[in-house]
């Protein structure tokens, strides 16, 4: 007798052997005494989580005479044809190579004989996902009401493949992942019983790298072992695995931490070198920055699933790198992971990421960086930085105050005929012939303009002229929109003359209004200026409401105040170094778009 | 050629080579394993000698001795009991597979044990490769299968679970270059051709003509325009590096040299590029000031065009269309 593989020769024999599948073996067993068994099973679950070898023992115990607590005996005559695989009434398919209709209706065929040997005849089609639709269907009446004493027991790893209408006719047992430990214990098991000395550490390693399956734990331990003469050390293990020795990756992240590119990239220079599997170092260190990332959560769930294996450096690192450093890593890796499947040059991708994953700060938050690397700024202390930010807000709020009361007296000796306190008008009045300009209808629209209707409008604009009748397109020709909201657009024109023209026209209000109906789909107020005073009237317009502007910012620093030592406020506080985050050149970008917008100190 | 499986499997995998020599010895073959590794890394030589080993009745020093009538025969892929499957055209199909497995089912003609070779394991079809799965988990009889396979990745993973996955170090670069050195291809291209495959026997066909060389040098003119953001990077394209392009293999090949030109960009930029790993020795000036001018976003951008290239050739995008507008996106981003 050749050698045969481990998973061969340990499959389970009886429930009790299924590791890690308690609920199901249980279930199974208490059906088999209480002699409730269904004519059709389905089993589905990850490869090497034991549907196979539930699937035979099934077989056995439905048949075995001599059944114990819902066990198999192993011992009769038919327990061990059955082992054998000479038993004529259990039958194995592989639905992979026999997925047409053909072989189905063979069987469907046959299974109207009664059983020869044995009481009952079983069915156990594996690889069930392969059969083709055609199949399926044919094997559908069959499995709903199969002849006495007829089984089906079907096994798939991929449930979704199965049609609804198969699933319904089965009683479906989800086998689950085998968790690393049951996987140690039952290697342990083996090795004791074969009297192969192991290593601890290399186990463990097996134990998780075989992802919940436990022939693939079995199949690398074979090998392991026939790499190291009936013994199982660490480095076989590491070796067999492909995975990345744990130091190598330690050094690489601490190095990634520590912006060091240079040493990273070395790093991985030797780690290809080494003939590992690029695909498979992703892999090993998205689990790593998992295991950080977890272990900053709960230290005792890591130590659970790593089995213990936690270093010093480890524990160092995990408090050295920030979550949002560990995300934009793992970000990184998945990116990675996907194009690695269909490449040739896995390794100008793992260089162009190390590039990246060392520079991840400078790209999102470039003020941030020089104080968050290496180390991540304390949580809870006020750095320097943040009290001369303070100063300088309230300084600023005590300014703002007093320029509030000077402006609170201003309307009264200016008042207006319309809502907004508008000191502004007579000026703008003084030099535009005596035009009269629409400033109570701008200024709502200019409150709430937005870039992005301004965009809207600027788009149909063509398509409005077209629409527009020959005489009134010459009087438009020259105009464009300079800012809209929901409610209204303004439209500046190139010279007085056609802007005085235009506005006289109602008719031509009237035909704009009604086009943009029907272009858009709204019927905006439409408001003429002439362009020379456009500007003025922005300007004036911000001037103006800068007061109201402002109470927005003296509010914000009036509610930082109370909680100044929590360094959480400081990215609502707007800095006096970042123009662009102050109010009033917020409002403006708004307004106008931060595309024309340009920010001068003064 | 055929003569040296077991020398080649012998240099290019001792360790491994070796390891199954023992077992074959002490009787503790698997049924069936994967190899995985980069082409050329000696899978298919591993696999015929351990066939070899199996069958050969003069085994000296527990290797094969490749004399005898069964090595000749199994070396010539005329032995019954070993049976070899290569891709037919672009996979291989369930007529091959259903082939192999009626052998399968048959015992051994003249021995008691079975050998499969199925080189390019990840061009299965699915069907192919699912109806793989019995035989391979309990084969009956004494048989022995080898999958090769490029990229662990592409194969199923129901397959990878019953069998014991080999993966083949790459070849050290080392040996590589002695080789190549010493079978008169010139130092100047060792490297590149070492950074785009690791089989040389392919490097060996290259080197025959002058094809490598002269692309080797456009690129280089190419890469010296794109420094200076000189725009005749486009023209130069039609002009002279199409005409060298004649087939879809070569296509890979330039788009696999220009990643590596870069890549010596991006070494230069971090200091990791040492004198002996240079690829294109001949444009180190300029290598080195774009390594300067550019700065480490914009190599990584261009990286990022680079390596999307493959991605355009798989959907059948026009080889010229994809590397002129490879060279305007560099040159846009080089002046960024």
């Amino acid at each position: 007798m050749s050698y045969q593989a481990l998973y061969r020769v340990w499959r389970p024999q009886r429930f009790d052997e299924i590791v890690g599948q308690s609920i199901i073996t249980r279930t199974l067993k208490n059906a088999l005494i209480t002699k409730q068994t269904s004519h059709a099973y389905l089993f589905t679950g990850p490869r090497g989580t034991g549907k196979t070898s539930a699937a035979k023992i099934f077989a056995k115990a439905v048949n075995c005479h001599y059944l114990k607590d819902g066990e198999p005996c192993n011992q009769c005559e038919t327990c061990k044809a059955i082992n054998e695989g000479s038993l004529n009434d259990v039958i194995e398919i592989d639905a992979a190579s026999n997925n047409g209709v053909e072989e189905i209706r063979d069987i469907r065929d046959k299974a109207k004989y009664a059983p020869t040997q044995a009481d009952y005849k079983v069915y156990i089609i594996d690889e069930v996902h392969m059969l083709s639709t055609g199949a399926f269907n044919a094997l559908l009446k069959t499995l709903e009401e199969p002849p006495a004493n007829v089984i089906f027991i079907l096994a798939t790893t991929e449930p979704h493949k199965i049609p609804a209408t198969i699933i319904s006719r089965t009683q479906k047992f989800d086998f689950k992942r085998i968790k690393p430990q049951d996987i140690l214990e039952r290697m342990e098991y083996i090795l004791d019983q074969k009297k192969v000395e192991y290593d601890d550490k290399a186990l463990k390693l097996i134990a998780k790298a075989a992802e919940g399956g436990m022939r693939d734990a079995l199949s690398i331990l074979d090998q392991a072992m026939s790499y190291g003469d009936n013994k199982i050390t660490y480095e076989n293990a590491l070796l067999v695995t492909g995975s990345v020795t744990n130091e190598l990756l330690t050094t690489y992240i601490e190095q990634v931490v520590n912006k060091d590119t240079k040493s990273a990239l070395i790093t991985i220079q030797k780690i290809l070198d080494e003939g590992k599997d690029a695909s498979r170092f992703i892999e090993d260190l998205t689990s790593y920055c998992q295991d950080i990332l977890l272990y900053q959560q709960d230290p005792g769930i890591v130590e659970e699933m790593e089995l213990g294996i936690i270093d010093d450096k480890f524990k160092k690192l995990s408090g050295q790198i920030s979550d949002q450093e560990i995300y934009q890593i793992i970000n990184e890796l998945n990116d990675i992971s996907n194009s690695l499947r269909y490449t040739a040059h896995p390794d100008v991708y793992l260089e162009v990421l190390t590039v990246k994953i060392t520079h991840l700060d400078d790209a999102p938050k470039p003020k941030a960086a020089g104080t968050a690397a290496p180390q991540p700024a304390p949580q809870t202390t006020v750095t320097p930085q943040v009290t001369t930010e303070i100063q300088q807000l309230t300084q600023e709020v005590a300014k703002l105050k007093s320029e509030l009361d000077t402006l609170k007296q201003a309307p009264t000796t200016e008042t207006t005929t319309i809502s907004t306190p508008e000191p502004a008008k007579p000026s703008v009045d003084a030099h535009t012939m005596d035009n009269h300009i629409e400033l109570a209808k701008i200024y709502p629209i200019l409150g709430k303009a937005t870039r992005k209707q301004l965009n809207q409008f600027k788009e149909v604009w063509p398509d409005l002229m077209k629409a527009l009748s020959v005489t009134q397109r010459a009087v438009m020709h020259v105009s464009s929109p300079v800012a809209a909201s929901a409610g209204g657009v303004i439209v500046a024109f190139e010279y007085p003359f056609l802007y005085q023209k235009a506005q006289g026209d109602t008719d031509l209000k009237d035909a704009l209004e009604n086009n943009l109906d029907r272009i858009v789909g709204k019927a905006p107020q439409i408001v003429f200026v002439p362009e020379n005073q456009w500007p003025d009237i922005r300007k004036e317009y911000l001037t103006n409401h800068k007061d109201k502007l402002k109470k927005a910012v003296s509010k914000n620093t009036e509610n930082a105040d109370p909680k100044v030592d929590s360094a959480d406020d400081e990215p609502d506080n707007p800095t006096e170094g970042d123009p662009e985050s102050q109010p009033v050149v917020k409002k403006a970008a708004e307004i106008f778009g931060t595309d024309i917008l340009d920010i001068k100190d003064d | 050629m055929e003569h040296d499986i077991v020398n080649v499997a012998q240099t290019k995998q001792p360790t491994i080579f070796a390891q199954f020599m023992n077992l074959v010895k002490n009787n503790e073959l698997s049924h069936a394993y994967l190899f995985t590794g980069e082409d050329g890394a000696g899978q298919f030589s591993v696999a015929m000698g351990v066939a070899m080993r199996l069958f050969c009745t003069n085994v000296q020093n527990g290797v094969p001795c490749g004399k005898c009538s069964e090595c000749v025969r199994i070396m010539n892929y005329d032995h019954p009991d070993v049976v070899i499957t290569k891709p037919d055209g672009q996979s291989i199909k369930v007529d091959q597979i259903r082939h192999v497995k009626s052998e399968f089912t048959k015992s051994a003609m003249e021995g008691s044990k079975k050998v499969f070779i199925i080189s390019e394991a990840e061009k299965m079809t699915t069907g192919a490769a699912n109806s793989l799965l019995k035989f391979i988990e309990e084969p009956t009889g004494n048989v022995v299968s080898f999958l090769i396979s490029k990229n662990r990745n592409l194969v199923l993973p129901t397959i990878i679970s019953r069998t014991q996955v080999v993966e083949f170090p790459s070849l050290s670069k080392k040996l590589m270059v002695a080789e190549l050195q010493s079978s008169g291809v010139k130092p100047s291209e060792v490297n590149l051709m070492i950074s785009i495959t690791n089989s040389l026997d392919q490097i060996k066909a290259w080197s025959k003509d002058d094809w490598f060389a002269s692309t080797q040098k456009l690129l280089e003119k190419w890469f010296t325009y794109l420094v200076k953001g000189n725009a005749m990077a486009m023209p130069f394209i039609q002009m002279s590096l199409m005409p060298l392009i004649t087939n879809k293999d070569r296509q890979r090949i330039v788009i696999s040299m220009m990643l590596s030109l870069f890549d010596d960009v991006l070494e230069t930029k971090y200091g990791t590029l040492s004198s002996d790993r240079v690829k294109y020795p001949g444009i180190l000036a300029e290598t080195k000031q774009a390594a300067v001018e550019w700065n480490n976003d914009q190599i990584l951008a261009m990286l990022d065009e680079l390596l999307d290239m493959n991605g355009s050739m798989a959907v059948n995008v026009n080889f010229q269309n994809i590397i002129e507008a490879l060279t305007l996106k560099i040159l846009a981003i080089g002046q960024s």
